[in-house]
């Protein structure tokens, strides 16, 4: 059995010996151990070393409120920052110090010391400045930081993201906790109780308490095992990080079991129990960072908790009562204790804590030094008198008082941080009607009040959400030292050279808080940023009110007006996996794929997002071919011959009713009143600031039937923005939207040879051209399959849109490539339909369409009704018209070299100078109409230039083009409309 | 995430929802303001501190358009004709 | 075994048709069509093999098996006369998904924010999963589970979202 475990008592098993390593050297410690208490088993101290001075470290605490024992892992999977304190002991575990090289005992590092005026607070706003901070950054960045991040992504590691629901949360499974949970769960309220330590119980864990005349730990076992008798979720070493709003909180499990890694929740509760507890801080002063120096509360937990003792010889410094039952468990451990309290008459309270244990107390004195490097050996004391003695130790544990840990509610933004000079600290003020608070986290240290205090928490968190409660008596608990305090916020050093740390985690000292107040930092968030004091991992757990006390005693200010620094999550550190949950890997946001998608993939095509998620098909390559021979290859097939294209994700709705019109008149920029059953109207439809927001073509079906069509990447658009127009502003209207954009597969079949296709395919439709003119819509059969047929172009060539039931959509595409083989038909992809509506002049929402131009600009003004009294974006139209006179409009660009492709979003400038631009290009392609490249775009006063030569300006060369209508294929539209 | 109250499916994460911004005069109201007031209706926001009454879409719900009181600095929500 | 041990598969394509708009005319039309309307928002009323889902204040679906599309046409789809009334077959338009056993809340909750435990053994709602708009209905006992119902164009990443969720 290692040399300082107890030969009884304690949480862990002495029939299940561990074996680890740290630093490589072979340890022993039992399960139910955590790193840091096996170390302290072994004897071992000297942890790592400090972040800027590279100072030696120890063990100062026993759970998260430790930043100091900062240890990495050997372990493909162990995260950066770990702290021993918070490390199960397993077999085999294989830890190594940070922040030290080669060792923590031998450390090149420390010659940091020697420099240490040159790295106090804000260091690096001063010095490594000349000539250029730069040329210091690399080394500097390098030697900061203490854990190593794992190097390669840990593949298997599996995170969970999910919601939970519950009537009440409790945060917190010590007695304040359990109790509450308990309470709320007989009322039959649904209760979720979180912990975060490795079991739960909080600190009735480590002080050795009675609850009705039995060790606390029965009491803690009979309330779980009712808990889940009764259906209430218990999680446990899990912490809740953050408070969202309307009481939706951030957890996160650390072992869910189940093959996750973590598991990240995020909690809605009717109501919330925060039962946090609190946190022991200690008493700064010169060498108090050294190891064997740590929190008395630490120490009782190690004795009581893992038995270990974690020295022989033990000066307990402190300002309150509690300490004394800390030093009382100790002398009972057989350590050798001298209490120092700062207090010139501790009360008898505190002191009979201590009767028939041989512990000596010394009034009205102080700890002024810890002495030793890697170890404390001798701790330096004086009276008021100032008067010194040397008394030989190797443990001291400093007590300065409790600091309940209301984070949670702060965060909450419904709790305010009130300073309570009884208690000699912050205390949460709250009104709220979402959370209640209990327990040490209110500011109640005694176990019995916060027995109490969380039975009545519990209960009225049930009563809120809705649920009757029975009273029940609340258990009976032995007795304790009391709670009274006097504050002490540091120690001044015996000598001006020697360092008082006030923040361990970041290397702080008090010296630090006093150069910031010199230099004009006063408010307490700027001395937090300045100094970083209380910006550590442990997110100055400890730290932020010894902070708080000594800068309101520099400034000669009560600590409330100082106040706190604001509360932030998360809480704890939490790993990027947990919060990415689902979202990380191939899964990471909704894809859309249309009922042709496989046949797509399985032809070779290259797909890509083109708009609201929807996978659709680039290009198809064949052999040997890249993107350009194959959209050209496309392009050209479809101007000489015949090519099928995948329209499913457009956009389509079904407009019903007898206000119909009146939608589409006031949707759209032109005239829809006229149009007739089985007809269509391209329309354009603004902005209520006269901007484009989407075009398509709506057909008539019926008398009080319409199909409107959206672009595939507006149509969630275009929903909310009819629904909003029908709900909120004209909501006597007599007219329904249904969405109807999957129902419908649609094979658009496009070039001279269409109707030869879709006859060989099968058709009782008459394609002929009377029959069938363009923009109307013919019902019937193709091979087979119910067919609407549409003639609607985009492509400037004869165009058939073919809609089926997405059911038949796959057999519809397979038939017409089947059919069209012998006319060479090929498979068209949205490059090659970039090309072709370019050459045939027509506009895409979001290339050619701007925060500047309006519908006239882009050459549609006879489209305008001009005899509607009003549309959506017509009055900000004519406002914007007449107050800009200058127009940018829609042109067409020949690049003077033709084989030059000018890349989309090209400005245009007068001669090609770098200033304001007069336009830019908005596409440009390599016609295969033309044989050359050409391109569209805007240009002030464009139409009035045709023929004039402008410049595009590129980072690194100007390309001349001459100014031309925007069209470049099928001016007259024949071909669309033959 | 805040939870927000469905005048037709009670209250439900905001996820579910799309914004609309702050409540505007509806369209038929303002066709009677001058060119100056109508302006500042399509583009100055008042952006309050403290309540004030905005819209929103239950999108992934039940596709209601409605207005809510929501207390820029508490997210506290309350119907829209609150005080 | 997967994880939670939820088994995750399509369900059958039955016939579906959608109706928006007026209230009273839909009420109306159901009732003509045999079906009991649901009197609940957010829940579902069924008329021996046939489904009517209220969905929003103004948005039914009606669900019947395969075979009936016609007779879903004639009596409720876009065969529907009445003005005040949007109707649609949109049986191409869903795909649904089963998520059964005593997992499926498990696997369910990790993209949903709804709760879960609050939805009704007659509840249809729509909500949020894994970012996308789903119906939501619990299957008929005997066993847990949960009909998801969701665009077409997203049941392969709604489905892979359920099946990484199983754990698989």
């Amino acid at each position: 059995m290692s040399a300082f475990r107890l030969a009884g008592g304690g949480a862990v098993d002495r029939a299940r010996p561990l074996a680890f390593t740290f630093n490589g050297r072979a340890l022993g410690g039992l399960a139910g151990d955590t790193l840091a208490s096996a170390l302290l088993a072994n004897g071992v101290h000297l942890v790592g070393r400090s972040f800027k001075y590279h100072r030696p470290r120890g063990i100062f605490g026993a759970g998260f409120e430790d930043g100091n024992a900062v240890v990495q892992r050997v372990a493909a999977d162990a995260p950066a920052n770990e702290l021993a304190t918070r490390i199960e002991l397993a077999h085999g575990l294989a830890v190594r110090s940070v922040n030290c090289w080669p060792s923590p005992r031998f450390d090149v590092g420390a010659v940091a010391q020697l420099g240490a005026r040159l790295l106090g607070a804000g260091f690096y706003y001063k010095t490594f400045m000349w000539p250029d901070w730069h040329l210091f950054e690399p080394s500097i960045r390098k030697a900061a930081g203490l854990g190593t991040a794992p190097g390669e992504a840990v593949d298997d590691a599996a995170y969970e993201t999910r919601f939970g629901h519950c009537d009440v949360l409790v945060v917190g499974a010590g007695a304040a906790g359990l109790i509450a949970a308990r309470t709320a769960a007989r009322s039959g309220a649904r209760v979720m109780l979180v912990d975060d330590g490795f079991a739960p119980g909080g600190r009735l864990l480590a002080d050795a308490r009675q609850i009705d005349g039995a060790p606390a730990q029965a009491w803690i076992d009979e309330t779980l095992g009712a808990l889940r008798a009764g259906g209430a979720r218990v999680v446990g070493d899990a912490t809740v990080w953050g408070y969202l709003e309307h009481n939706m909180l951030a957890m996160v499990e650390r072992r869910p079991g189940a093959g996750l890694r973590q598991r990240a929740w995020k909690i809605r509760a009717k109501q919330v129990v925060i039962a946090t507890g609190a946190f022991e801080r200690p008493i700064p002063f010169a060498g108090s960072d050294r190891p064997g120096v740590m929190l008395a509360s630490a120490a009782r937990t190690y004795v009581n908790r893992y038995a270990v003792k974690p020295g022989t010889t033990a000066v307990v410094f402190t300002n309150n009562d509690g300490a004394y039952d800390a030093a009382a468990d100790l002398a009972r451990a057989g350590i050798a204790v001298t209490v120092i309290d700062s207090r010139a008459e501790p009360p008898d309270g505190a002191t009979a804590r201590l009767s028939g244990l041989p512990v000596d107390v010394e009034a009205g004195a102080v700890v002024q030094e810890a002495l030793g490097r890697g170890r404390v050996h001798t701790a330096v004391v004086a009276d008021r008198g100032g008067a010194a003695r040397l008394l030989s130790c190797d443990l001291v544990c400093v007590s300065g008082g409790w600091n309940p840990a209301f984070h949670l509610a702060s965060q909450s933004r419904e709790a305010r941080a009130v300073w309570d000079d009884a208690r000699a600290t912050f205390v949460p003020q709250s009104a709220s009607s979402r959370f209640h608070l209990a327990g040490a986290a209110r500011g109640t240290f005694d176990l019995q009040g916060c027995l109490a205090e969380g039975a009545r928490a519990g209960a009225a968190a049930a009563r809120a959400a809705g649920f009757t409660v029975a009273e029940a008596a609340v258990p009976r608990t032995d007795g304790e030292a009391g709670a009274s305090i006097e504050p002490l916020w540091f120690v001044p050093p015996p000598s001006r050279g020697k360092k008082v740390f006030v923040d361990l985690v970041n290397d702080v000292t008090v010296g630090d808080l006093a150069l910031a107040l010199r230099e004009g930092y006063d408010h307490i968030e700027h001395v937090k940023r300045y100094t970083t004091a209380g910006m550590g991992i442990d997110q100055g757990k400890t730290v932020n009110v010894n902070v708080i006390g000594a800068v309101a005693a520099m400034r000669g200010l009560a600590p409330d007006a100082v106040g706190t620094t604001t509360f932030r999550q998360p809480y704890v550190p939490v790993e990027f996996g947990a919060i990415a949950g689902h979202r990380a890997g191939m899964r990471r946001t909704p894809v859309r794929r249309s009922p042709m998608f496989d046949a797509h993939v399985a032809a070779g095509a290259v797909m890509y997002e083109a708009g609201l998620r929807w996978q659709r098909p680039g290009f198809y390559p064949q052999a040997g071919e890249d993107m350009a021979a194959a959209t050209a290859r496309e392009a050209r097939t479809v101007r000489t011959g015949v090519g099928a294209y995948d329209g499913s994700p457009l956009g389509k709705f079904l407009v019903k009713g007898p206000d119909a019109v009146r939608l589409l008149d006031l949707l759209y920029v032109n005239d829809f009143a006229t149009l007739k059953p089985g007809h269509g109207r391209y329309g354009v439809m603004l902005w209520e600031d006269g901007l484009v927001m989407d075009d398509g073509v709506t057909f008539r079906l019926d008398e009080h039937s319409y199909l409107l069509h959206s672009s595939t990447g507006g149509a969630d658009r275009v929903h909310g923005h009819i629904e909003e127009l029908l709900q909120l502003h004209y909501p006597h209207w007599r007219v329904s939207v249904l969405p109807v954009t999957s129902q419908w597969a649609n094979v658009t079949v496009c070039g001279p040879l269409t109707r030869e296709v879709i006859r060989a395919a099968g058709t009782d439709i008459d394609l002929g051209r009377d029959a069938f003119p363009f923009m109307t819509l013919r019902e019937g059969e193709v091979a087979g399959l119910p067919v609407r047929a549409a003639r609607v172009s985009w492509t400037g060539e004869l165009s058939i849109e073919l809609n089926t039931p997405a059911r038949h959509g796959l057999a519809l595409w397979q038939t017409i490539l089947a059919a069209g083989k012998t006319f060479g038909i090929a498979p068209v992809g949205s490059e090659a339909n970039h090309v072709l509506r370019v050459e045939a002049g027509y506009i895409s929402t979001g290339h050619e369409t701007d925060g500047v131009v309006d519908v006239i600009d882009l050459g549609l003004g006879r489209m305008v009704s001009k005899t509607k009294a009003d549309f959506i974006g017509k009055r900000a139209m004519a406002i914007g018209r007449a107050g800009n006179p200058v127009r940018r409009e829609l042109v067409g660009y020949l690049p003077a070299d033709p084989d030059r492709l000018v890349p989309e979003g090209a400005p245009v400038t007068p001669q090609g100078a770098r200033t304001h631009s007069e336009g830019f290009v908005s596409a440009c392609v390599r016609s295969v109409a033309l044989g050359r490249t050409v391109a569209l775009g805007l240009l002030n006063d464009g139409r009035a230039r045709h023929g004039e030569t402008v410049f595009a300006k590129l980072p690194d060369a100007v390309i001349p083009m001459t100014v031309v209508p925007p069209v470049f294929h099928d001016a007259d539209r024949a071909r669309v409309k033959g | 995430m805040m939870l927000i109250a469905c005048p037709w499916c009670g209250p439900r994460d905001e996820s579910e929802f799309v914004c609309g911004g702050e409540k505007l005069m509806p369209r038929g109201e303002a066709a009677g303001l001058d060119d100056a007031a109508w302006l500042e209706r399509m583009m100055i926001r008042a952006n309050r501190r403290g309540p004030h009454v905005e819209t929103w879409w239950h999108a992934k719900g039940c596709l209601a358009w409605f207005a809510i009181t929501r207390d820029t600095l508490t997210h506290e929500i309350a119907p829209e004709g609150a005080p | 075994m997967t994880r939670y041990d939820a088994a995750i598969a399509p369900l059958p394509a039955p016939a579906i048709a959608e109706l928006r708009g007026d209230p009273g005319a839909a009420r109306a039309l159901l009732v003509a069509a045999g079906l009991t309307v649901p009197s609940r928002p957010n829940s579902a009323a069924s008329t021996g093999e046939r489904e009517a889902l209220w969905l929003g204040p103004k948005r039914w679906l009606v669900f019947a098996p395969a075979a009936e599309e016609r007779w879903l046409e004639a009596h409720v789809g876009s065969a529907a006369r009445e003005p005040l009334l949007a109707a649609a077959i949109v049986s191409d338009m869903f795909a649904g998904i089963a998520v059964r056993g005593a997992g499926s809340r498990d696997v369910v909750a990790q993209g949903t924010p709804l709760d879960l435990d609050a939805l009704a053994a007659d509840g249809a709602t729509m909500t949020d999963l894994f970012g996308v708009a789903a119906l939501l209905r619990p299957l008929p006992a005997p066993g847990i589970g949960i009909a998801v119902w969701v665009d077409r164009s997203l049941a392969r990443f709604v489905a892979e979202s359920l099946e990484a969720a199983n754990g698989a």
